[in-house]
């Protein structure tokens, strides 16, 4: 599920690039970095610095207090994107609010993206003005159940500055299954047994200038298949199509056109729904 | 449609203590430059690692699993090679789990390492889970490991929950690939893990000769480690020659009673092994695989279901046996021949982490039916197995020396023999199984039957090999060793109507979408009409000094007052006596079993050993009395159809003439008695034989004849007065008030009393 704030919501409304895929991959959090109010010991906060997304690598709370996850996040450029991977706000309805230091009042903290609920447990992309700063936390309001999540990004988004059109077989819409169905001697349906399913996807961008390819995506591609990353492929469009991902392939930009621009493939496997 | 979910859960073992707090001495830099991971390998105060159970559990990658049930997704793959259970004649084939995990980094939270906030590096970077793993535990052998099945609608507790003991890990491997291989239970069982009897460490200090009652063991103090005290008694094996009773123990010096179980007494040589024996007398077939599983296997008693045991043996065989095991054997061999002896199937059933115990049977006509409806297309397939087949099946039984080997056919006092000629004939050849039964006692003829009636009802037409597959959805879930019913269209009467075959799953492999079945065709036609409360004793062969309860005690239960037992003395048989002192046949103490019927059928013999003629001489002789024949002092029904002899009495010895005389000839007996030697010492009495006395030595005045079954001895012939008196003869029948006699009394020979 992608969210964006409202403030960027201004600024992206009859944006042409409103459409165009974007990437979270980037990512400043550190386990020395995290702070949570609650926390179960055996699920400790510091394990949202890990990209395993498996709930035994993830963080727990012990409460069901309202309470705060809050990262350390100093760095040099603007930030505007924190993900959230392997969670249960959407199954057990549990808003969240984004928020960051007020500047100007020391103590006190500012809204960045407004409280949401998610409708499920996808993974979370949510979009905020590029902002410089050194915190930002999450807030979670839990009803019964104590919140938990895997793994936190904070980072720069990567836009991609063309669209994907035809051809795309977005993630979340089905999943690669297994199924194996048996029919009896006598010629009777006995049923079908679902043996696995997961959640792959392909892509390519196209039309790439080069420039931006070597200055921009190229730190993207050298950790792409090593790291997961999050995925929206029309994010104003599909804002429930999110994915946590890593490429299945080495991405290997190609020389496609005369003009020099360039394309690149993709293979991606992953969460989604 | 369901979705089908995959478990493997690993139960590691961990210390349950604090670093460095009481009583773990562990203490930084002492005992090492970090704490420990609380794994036996890296514990710092083994003395005092105190183990407990952490369970890890692991899944397939896949959308389908329910984030409710915690997993760590590295599960590769699962090769599962179920079981095969083998039908009277052992332990059948283990199963196999063999689980591939892929590597991958780990953050060592969620308890598996309880230091982690005093680490100096980051886990998660730092190396990988497998690795990590590796690193920290030696083995996991012995080791639970559970494999689930199941599907998203369904608790972990409601999913099928498979059990394995770990046998050996590799890995991680340079493609990240780390397995655990685990085995069923009974794995355990095998000869280079588990022996029964445990090897003895001890030796003969010195040589002790064939009539040394005592033996000192070295080394020094191994008395006290290893050989109980003698209360109760107990049997080593010298040197691998001769089994001695142990009657009492002092620090290493052993009180023991030479040559037991027909072995011989000889002389020992300084240095020669002392192992303990096993011994099991009169114990039911779920007593010894319980102490062998038990006790020699180290298996845990909760695998065993033991009242369902007693219960399923009580109503199918009611027998006990016996048996002395002089060295280390394999407990799977024990087992094994306890299986074939006992016409049982053991198995392992993982599901339940329980090991089954049953008695050879027919299914029931009701059991479910796997037929065209549910069976998945293109599997059935049946296959004919005439090398199975058994037309006679042959049983040796009574063992003689426990110390020669086990498939001597000359070490056997007896074999049994069950038979379907009229089988040979339709097949044309006959098939004859030998089965080696040093478990029955002697005189366990019934009981030798009854193995061969199970095996020749289970075998006389082989059983054929059928598999199939049916749905995981099916509503019958097969189960291992139960048996079922299939059709199909291959299966035919001589109408051609289609015929229900009943069959008894041998193998049973669960995938995610079917179970693979093996079965072998449950033919069973019984051989006898076997009563569970039956309680024959057979003499077949000729025997000595026979107790009656003692042999029942060897093959049986413990008796009650419901109790009848059977002994049944075969024609042609003669049951003797050793010495004129002892009976012939005792039937023995049932005080503890007041009101047991008991029923004496005598088609043979029972006779005392005769008496010995006198030895010549000057002076008067007598001959010697004979021996007693049977001896009751409990009611009881004889059906004599044969005889009842006491010893005959050995012949006096003659009138001495001119210093010379003759002996006396020996009383008629089982043995007879040795007739006397002339005052010369030559001998030229006769012995006595089953059926007379000897006559008697003919130097000078002539000895007396020895007595006829149940007669006294004849004086010497008395011209003068130095002439000797024949002996009395034995008593027929101690306690005839005791006896109601079916039918007539038969030859009965010499003196009854009460």
């Amino acid at each position: 599920m992608l969210v964006i704030s409202q403030a960027l919501s201004l600024t992206l409304t009859d944006s042409p690039d409103a459409n165009c895929p974007v990437i979270g991959w980037h990512n400043l959090v550190t386990a020395a970095g995290i702070t949570a109010d609650h926390e179960d010991a055996d699920y400790p906060a510091t394990n949202l610095a890990n990209p395993a997304t498996a709930i035994l690598q993830g963080w727990k709370s012990d409460s069901t207090d309202d309470q705060y996850v809050t990262f350390d996040v100093t760095s040099e450029n603007e930030i505007d994107y924190l993900g959230i991977a392997n969670h249960n706000f959407g199954t057990d309805e549990i808003p969240v609010t984004i928020e960051y230091p007020d500047p100007e009042n020391p103590g006190d903290w500012l809204v960045l993206v407004e409280q949401f609920q998610p409708e499920d447990d996808a993974p979370l992309l949510l979009r905020f003005v590029p902002t410089f700063l050194t915190q930002i936390r999450i807030k979670l309001e839990p009803d019964a159940v104590s919140p938990r999540m895997s793994v936190v990004y904070v980072g720069a988004i990567l836009a991609i500055p063309r669209k994907i059109y035809v051809g795309y077989q977005p993630m979340t819409l089905i999943a690669d299954t297994s199924v194996q169905t048996n029919w009896s001697e006598g010629g009777d349906f006995l049923g079908s047994i679902l043996i696995n399913e997961k959640r792959s996807t392909s892509m390519t961008f196209r039309n790439l200038l080069p420039a931006w390819v070597r200055a921009t995506l190229q730190p993207f591609l050298s950790v792409c298949k090593t790291q997961p990353w999050f995925w929206a492929w029309r994010p104003a469009a599909y804002p429930l199509e999110v994915g946590f991902v890593t490429a299945l392939q080495a991405s290997k930009p190609s020389n496609s056109r005369p003009n020099g621009m360039m394309e690149v493939d993709f293979q991606v496997g992953g969460i989604a729904p | 449609m369901i979705s089908a979910l995959q478990y493997i859960e690993v139960d590691v073992p961990r210390c349950s203590l604090v670093y460095g707090t009481a009583p773990c001495t562990a203490s930084i830099p002492t005992t090492g430059s970090i704490k420990c991971y609380q794994s036996r390998k890296t514990c710092q105060d083994i003395e005092n690692f105190d183990e407990e159970v952490f369970t890890v559990r692991f899944s397939e990658a896949g959308d389908q699993y329910p984030a409710d049930i915690e997993a760590i997704n590295s599960l590769a793959g699962v090769s599962y090679t179920p079981a095969v259970v083998s039908l009277g004649e052992n332990l059948g084939q283990r199963a196999s789990l063999s689980v591939t995990f892929k590597d991958h980094r780990w953050s060592d939270t969620g308890g598996f390492d309880k230091y982690l906030a005093d680490r100096d590096y980051d886990p998660f970077t730092q190396g990988t889970f497998w690795g990590k793993f590796r690193g920290r535990h030696r083995s996991l052998r012995g080791k639970a490991i559970r494999f689930i099945q199941g599907s998203v609608s369904q608790t972990l507790a409601e999913m099928e929950t498979r059990h394995f003991l770990i046998e050996s890990f590799e890995g991680p491997s340079p493609d990240g690939a780390f397995t655990i291989v685990a085995k069923d239970a009974l794995k355990f069982a095998d000869g280079d893990r588990s022996q029964a009897p445990v090897l003895s460490n001890g030796f003969l200090n010195a040589v002790i000769d064939d009539n040394d009652l005592s033996l000192t063991l070295s080394p020094a103090g191994i008395g006290n480690a290893e050989y109980p005290t003698g209360t109760p008694d107990y049997y080593v094996a010298i040197g691998g020659k001769e089994i001695v009773k142990v009657t009492s123990r002092s620090g290493d010096v052993l009180t023991i009673q030479r040559a037991q179980f027909n072995t011989e007494a000889v002389a020992h040589d300084a240095q020669d092994r002392v192992q303990l024996c096993l011994v099991y007398e009169s114990e039911p077939p779920e007593f010894i695989l319980n102490d062998l599983f038990v006790n020699y296997c180290g298996l845990s008693a909760d695998y065993i279901p033991y009242s369902s045991w007693e219960a399923e043996s009580a109503s199918k065989l009611g027998q006990v046996y016996s048996v002395c095991i002089p060295e280390p054997t394999g407990v799977d061999k024990l087992a094994s021949e306890i299986v074939q002896v006992c016409g049982l199937a053991v198995w392992w059933d993982d599901l339940f982490a329980k090991i089954r115990f049953n008695v050879l049977g027919t299914v029931s006509t009701d059991a479910a039916l796997f037929d065209r409806s549910n069976t998945i297309e293109a599997t059935f397939g049946i296959r004919d197995q005439p090398e199975r087949r058994a037309s006679q099946i042959w049983v040796y039984y009574g063992q003689i020396n426990p110390l020669k080997k086990v498939d001597e056919t000359d070490n056997y006092r007896s074999t049994a023999i069950t038979a379907d000629f009229d089988a040979e004939d339709d097949y044309g050849t006959p098939a004859i199984k030998k089965i080696f039964a040093r478990w029955i006692a002697d005189l366990g003829r019934s009981v030798a039957l009854r193995v061969g009636a199970l095996q020749l009802g289970r075998f006389v037409d082989p059983p054929r090999a059928i598999s199939l597959d049916i749905h995981r959805e099916n509503p019958v879930a097969p189960v291992l060793g139960s048996g079922y019913q299939v059709k199909a269209l291959c299966l035919q009467d001589e109408t051609g109507a289609a015929a229900t075959v009943p069959i008894q799953i041998t193998r049973l492999r669960p995938d995610k979408d079917r179970w693979k079945i093996e079965a072998q065709e449950m033919l069973f036609t019984a051989q006898d009409d076997f009563n569970p409360d039956d309680r024959t004793i057979i003499v077949d062969g000729n025997r000595f000094n026979i107790n009656l309860r003692d042999a029942y005690d060897q093959l049986y239960p413990t008796p009650d007052s419901d109790t009848v037992v059977n002994c049944i003395i075969e024609s042609g048989v003669i049951v003797g006596s050793l010495n004129t002192s002892l009976f012939a046949f005792e039937v023995g103490d049932w005080s503890d079993a007041v009101g047991v019927e008991i029923n004496l059928v005598i088609n043979g013999r029972i006779q005392g050993k005769g008496g010995n003629g006198a030895i010549g001489s000057v002076g008067s002789r007598p001959g010697d009395p004979g021996g007693p024949a049977l001896r009751t002092t409990v009611p009881i029904n004889v059906e004599n159809l044969g005889d009842i002899f006491s010893g005959g009495g050995g012949g006096g010895d003659g009138d001495s003439v001119d210093g010379r005389a003759g002996g006396g000839g020996g009383g008629a007996g089982a043995p007879g008695g040795i007739g006397g030697i002339d005052r010369d010492g030559a001998k030229r009495s006769g012995d006595g034989t089953t059926e007379a006395g000897g006559a008697g030595g003919t130097q000078g005045g002539d000895g007396g004849a020895g007595g006829g079954p149940g007669l006294p001895g004849n004086d010497g012939p008395h011209s003068g007065t130095d002439w000797g008196a024949g002996g009395a003869a034995g008593t027929a029948i101690d306690g005839v008030s005791n006896i109601t006699f079916i039918g007539p009394a038969g030859d009965i020979r010499g003196p009854q009393i009460n």
